[in-house]
């Protein structure tokens, strides 16, 4: 019987295949369509669409959807794929076709989501200062104590590093960690790390697709000068109910789709919470008497409701909240030292098809982000209690429109403007006693920006691509800025599947982050533009290219980015001067920031190149960047050059995807980084009986006295680590789909750094101080399990 | 059986090794040693410029690294004066009969021997010292043991004063027994001690209000930085965390081909004599 349906179908195929000839030069339709296991109603992602003649094989999305661009003419969908039956669809391609294709399976209740290897889009169809990837991405990358993490994940991309083992934070070409616009649906996030940055905020359960543009900024993106990281969360799913839940060695997660009103109205709400101290684990000779205790959660919940065809609205809510208490004896009394992050935002987003060619979306958020730093001290015995707390807070509200208008094919335009107001507080302090005295001091600054931008996007030739546009900032507080912002992209695909892309962007940043470059734990603050702080920008170029070459059975792909970037404006810490110091003493420090901080110029410049071979059930990807960051202020390290804390010279990182069979799959990742610039004293003196100052009855016989005359003077140990991990997909119970994941993490043990610090040293007996590294993050076994229902 | 053991067995193998470490690290900054010069200089007070080398004495085997050392001392723009070395085996040399001067500019030159360049520093003497306009001391009873000069007892402590303007100096503000307070960059200085020692017998005590010129002001403020960032193991993680400075240290080293600090003050004291709870 499918003889003869074959039979058939091929000589409808034969015979229509003239008038395919003829119909070819007729113009370009879209098929779209959606893979649908018959009996459970079911889409069914991963399931590779053939169209034939063509022999290129594309794969449904994550909801089953297929969309492929033809000539008009005769084709036949093939699908052919294990446990489901194959079936071929003849196709007379006239118009552009929407089609629902039902899979049946023998074993319908047995299909077991199959493992995937990497694989991401053609190289050659973003341009190539941008990544692009989803949740699979993620998913499929070995984890840190069974945590998969979307910065760590991108920290492997090229051009993108991290600041240091362990950290939740990226480095986008030679910019900081504070240059970066961190975006959770559009809303910023100020801090995204959770436990000392072991993981980020970004929930890996509530993430849908992330873009990070490293350059050829769209104009609709501004304030920050190295990087856009655009996050959107998952939909709610208006048709059923689903969700997952997963439980990790670190956390536990759980998501949850719930329609409410069909097809209208739907909740989407996905938790992670900390399970216990991990770090009291793995700490337990540096601990001794004292307790320490870790714990983070973050909430996303998105509300959606389509009131018409036309409207969608999105309610989003997100918070998070990370901290760790650490409680320690001394002598009679005992110390308690808190450390605690909290964000939470709201955002409502209408979009609007106000025709088939106007799109708006109006948004408004606002958020609160603040950092506390809190110490205590209590003798019971004498019922004596005093606590001091330092806290950091920002906080801000936007209200945006954007309008995308395509004139024609090969026209469209994206407009829009925004209002934000930035209230911040970098100083606030309350101290209490015994005596239940209170002190409250505080330092807060306001700022406003205004934004307008428009950006033409032209389709010169096929895939031939120009936008250009200019954004206007507009920044008030007790000084005004008014910026322009240029911006021009090209990417373009040949003939031959190479692609070109180029880039001039400017950017500017009026919120300044300025962080810790010494030794110790890295502490933050965020800064408002002023009469004493210039907002910060920056020129940035890009040039490259991406080709394909099919070899043997399998493709190689390579993609190379050349990359400058001047920077002006940008801040540091003055000598002598830290996050701690101001966060615990200035209490003036609004008025006086220019004793504080300090602004210069920035350059970076390097090149990325990422290749990947994709052949049958393997995948291996190489990330790897040649690059070169310095910095230059006036008032720093006597007006010399010096290293940038973000030079990082070559960082390197291989990963292959093995899929052992269809339903395990297996994953390796080796990182490497060389060393970052850090400060250290360059000569340690012993110092003379003290004749400074003159009367002081002091004890002290002499001393080792530390000098520092060279900024970024020492680097660190690279960094390197091979991570490996295993996923196996499983029906649990034979009814839920599940995952059970598990793997190591820095398999050979490497010490890596995660802070350096100097160790006393007593001058009388000669011993000398030392500088010394703690390495955090050894071997660590990983392990999770996600069921999905 | 035998597989499910090795297993359990690799799975413990990988979980034991889970432990953070502490790696010590050469130093790095004794890969070159070179002359270190101190002095710092005061109206009235006499000129002493100390002279050594870099790193630990005990590894280069002598106390004196200069033997044939020249080090002279001048105002700006006059004639050189060379000091004497204090005695043969010191590493102290004094100026006899010069003096220093608020407002003008002192140089010194040091000429270390065996073909190694000469080291040269310049200081300008603050032209007006901060003067203390407002002093309170109320003792509050409280009393201490077991501090540096025995049994104390405690008072609450105020002082003001208005900084010269226009310019970059520092103010150390202290007792005979702590450093009290260090301010820089402000022109009207408030200082509050909350339970400031004094010794238990004692009818008064002396407060010292130093105004420094930039070089020792930076000094005060690394060694105040250093001081607040070396600790030692027992605290480890509150130490690294709370401790630890994370900034970069001021270079308040300005001597020419070699390190160390060539700078001046000038003094400001007042006394506060105590009695029953009353301030003077």
């Amino acid at each position: 019987m499918k003889r003869i349906e074959s039979l058939i179908v091929l000589i409808l195929f034969l015979c229509l295949s003239v008038e395919s000839y003829c119909q070819e030069t007729s113009g370009r339709y879209q098929i779209r369509g959606t893979v649908l296991e018959k009996k459970t109603g079911q889409s069914l992602k991963n399931i590779p669409v053939k169209l034939l003649p063509y022999t290129r094989v594309v794969e449904t999305d994550k909801k089953g959807r297929v969309q492929l661009n033809v000539l008009g003419g005769i084709y036949i969908l093939t699908i052919d794929y294990y446990p489901f039956d194959k079936i071929e669809i003849p196709l007379i391609i006239k118009a552009d076709t929407t089609i629902n294709i039902f899979l049946t399976s023998p074993f319908e209740s047995q299909y077991i989501e199959p493992v995937e290897v990497l694989s991401s889009k053609p190289v050659t169809d973003n341009n190539s200062s941008m990544e692009h990837m989803d949740k699979k991405w993620m998913e499929r990358l070995p984890s840190m104590v069974g945590e998969k993490d979307l910065l760590k994940t991108l920290a492997m991309t090229s051009g993108v590093t991290s600041s240091s083992e362990g950290a939740s934070d990226i480095q986008v070409r030679g910019g900081t960690h504070g240059q970066n616009l961190y975006l959770l649906d559009g809303v910023p996030l100020y801090s995204t790390q959770h436990v000392f940055g072991l993981i980020s905020a970004y929930n890996p359960s509530a993430i849908d697709q992330v873009e990070l543009y490293k350059g050829a900024f769209p104009t609709r993106f501004g304030g920050r000068l190295s990087s856009v990281l655009d996050v959107q969360t998952v939909d709610a799913d208006l048709r059923k109910w689903k969700g997952d839940v997963e439980l990790g060695l670190l956390s536990s997660k759980a998501a949850i789709h719930i329609p409410i009103i069909k097809d209208k109205l739907g909740l989407f709400v996905a938790g992670r919470i900390s399970n216990y101290s991990l770090l009291s684990m793995i700490l337990p000779d540096l601990l001794g008497e004292t307790s320490l205790n870790t714990y983070f959660s973050d909430l996303n919940i998105n509300l959606i409701w389509k009131p018409s065809k036309k409207d969608q609205l999105k309610l989003s809510y997100f918070s998070n909240q990370d901290g760790w208490d650490l409680t320690q004896p001394d002598n009679e009394s005992m110390i308690t030292v808190l450390i605690e992050n909290s964000q939470r935002s709201l955002g409502l987003n209408w979009t609007r098809d106000i025709s088939e060619k106007l799109k708006n979306e109006l948004k408004f958020f606002s958020d609160a982000s603040q950092f506390e730093l809190a110490h205590s001290s209590e003798i019971k015995s004498d019922n004596l209690y005093f606590s001091e707390s330092s806290t950091t807070k920002i906080a801000s509200t936007l209200l945006s429109d954007r309008f995308q208008w395509k004139y024609n094919n090969q026209l469209s335009f994206d407009a829009g403007g925004s209002f934000t107001y930035f209230r911040l507080t970098p100083f606030s302090k309350l101290q209490t006693d015994t005596a239940t005295s209170v002190l409250r001091l505080s330092s807060s600054d306001g700022f406003t920006e205004t934004c307008l931008y428009s950006e033409a996007n032209f389709l010169i030739d096929k895939n031939q691509h120009l936008s250009g546009g200019l954004r206007f900032s507009g920044v008030f507080n007790d000084k005004s800025y008014f910026i322009v912002e240029p911006r021009i992209r090209y990417h373009g695909i040949f003939r031959n599947g190479t692609s070109i892309s180029a880039s001039i962007s400017k950017m500017s940043q009026s919120l300044h982050r300025v962080a810790n470059a010494g030794l110790g734990f890295p502490l933050e603050l965020y800064l408002p533009v002023s009469s004493l702080l210039k907002p910060q920008e920056a020129w940035i170029g890009t040039l490259g290219g991406a080709r394909e070459f099919p070899i043997s059975e399998g493709t190689f792909s390579a993609k190379v980015d050349i990359w400058y970037k001047l920077m002006s404006n940008i801040i540091d810490f003055k000598e002598g001067y830290d996050a701690q110091t101001i966060l615990l003493s200035q209490k003036d420090f609004m008025n006086r920031t220019e004793e504080f901080v300090s602004q210069g110029k920035g350059k970076a410049y390097g090149v990325d190149l990422s290749v990947q071979y994709s052949q049958g059930r393997t995948t291996l990807v190489g990330n790897y960047t040649l690059m070169r960051a310095t910095n230059q202020f006036d008032d720093l390290n006597n007006g010399k050059l010096f290293a940038a804390p973000t030079d990082i010279r070559h960082s390197l990182s291989l990963t292959g995807s093995f899929k052992l069979s269809d339903d395990f799959l297996m994953t390796a990742n080796w990182q490497y980084q060389s060393g970052r610039p850090i400060t250290i004293p360059d000569y340690v003196i012993e110092w003379p009986d003290p004749t400074f100052p003159p009367g002081l009855n002091s004890n002290e016989t002499g001393d080792f006295q530390f000098l520092t005359t060279n900024r970024a003077n020492y680097r660190t140990k690279a960094f390197h680590k091979l991570d490996i991990s295993f996923m196996k997909n499983f029906r649990l119970l034979n009814r839920y789909q599940s995952t059970f994941s598990f793997g190591v993490y820095n398999a050979y043990n490497r010490k890596n750094a995660y802070l350096y610090y100097i160790q006393n040293a007593d001058a009388s007996t000669g011993e000398q101080p030392t500088l010394r590294m703690l390495s955090l993050f050894p071997t660590l076994p990983s392990l999770s399990m996600t069921i999905k229902f | 059986m035998r597989l499910k053991c090795l297993q359990l067995n690799m799975f413990l193998l990988v979980f034991l090794t889970s432990c953070s470490q502490i790696e010590m690290i050469d130093s790095p900054w004794n890969r070159s040693i070179v002359p270190f010069v101190y002095s710092v200089i005061s109206p009235g007070k006499p000129v002493i410029v100390f002279l050594r080398r870099s790193g630990l004495m005990e590894d280069s085997g002598d106390s004196i690294p200069y033997p044939d050392a020249v080090v002279s001392f001048r105002e700006a723009d006059s004639a050189w004066m060379e000091l004497t070395r204090d005695e043969k085996d010191s590493c102290f040399f004094t100026a006899k009969g010069m003096t220093v001067t608020n407002g003008h500019k002192y140089q010194i030159k040091v000429a270390p021997g065996n073909g190694i360049r000469s080291l040269t520093a310049e200081t300008a003497v603050p032209s007006e010292a901060a003067q203390l306009d407002r002093i309170s001391f109320a003792v509050d009873g409280t009393s201490a043991s077991n501090t540096s000069f025995g049994e104390a007892m405690e008072g609450a402590f105020e002082a003001s004063w208005d900084a010269p303007s226009g310019n970059d100096y520092g103010y150390l503000l202290y007792n005979s027994f702590n450093i009290l307070d260090f301010v820089q960059g402000k022109n009207e200085c408030t200082s509050n001690i909350q339970g400031l020692l004094y010794p238990k017998d004692s009818l008064n005590f002396t407060i010292y209000l130093a105004t420094t010129d930039i070089h020792l002001k930076k000094w005060i403020q690394n060694k105040k930085i250093q001081d607040s960032q070396l600790f030692d193991s027992g605290q480890f993680f509150l130490d690294v965390v709370m401790g630890a400075f994370g900034g970069v240290s001021p270079n308040f080293s300005n001597i020419e081909n070699g390190i160390g600090l060539f700078g001046s003050y000038l003094l400001e004291e007042k006394t506060v004599i105590i009695s029953d709870n009353e301030t003077h």
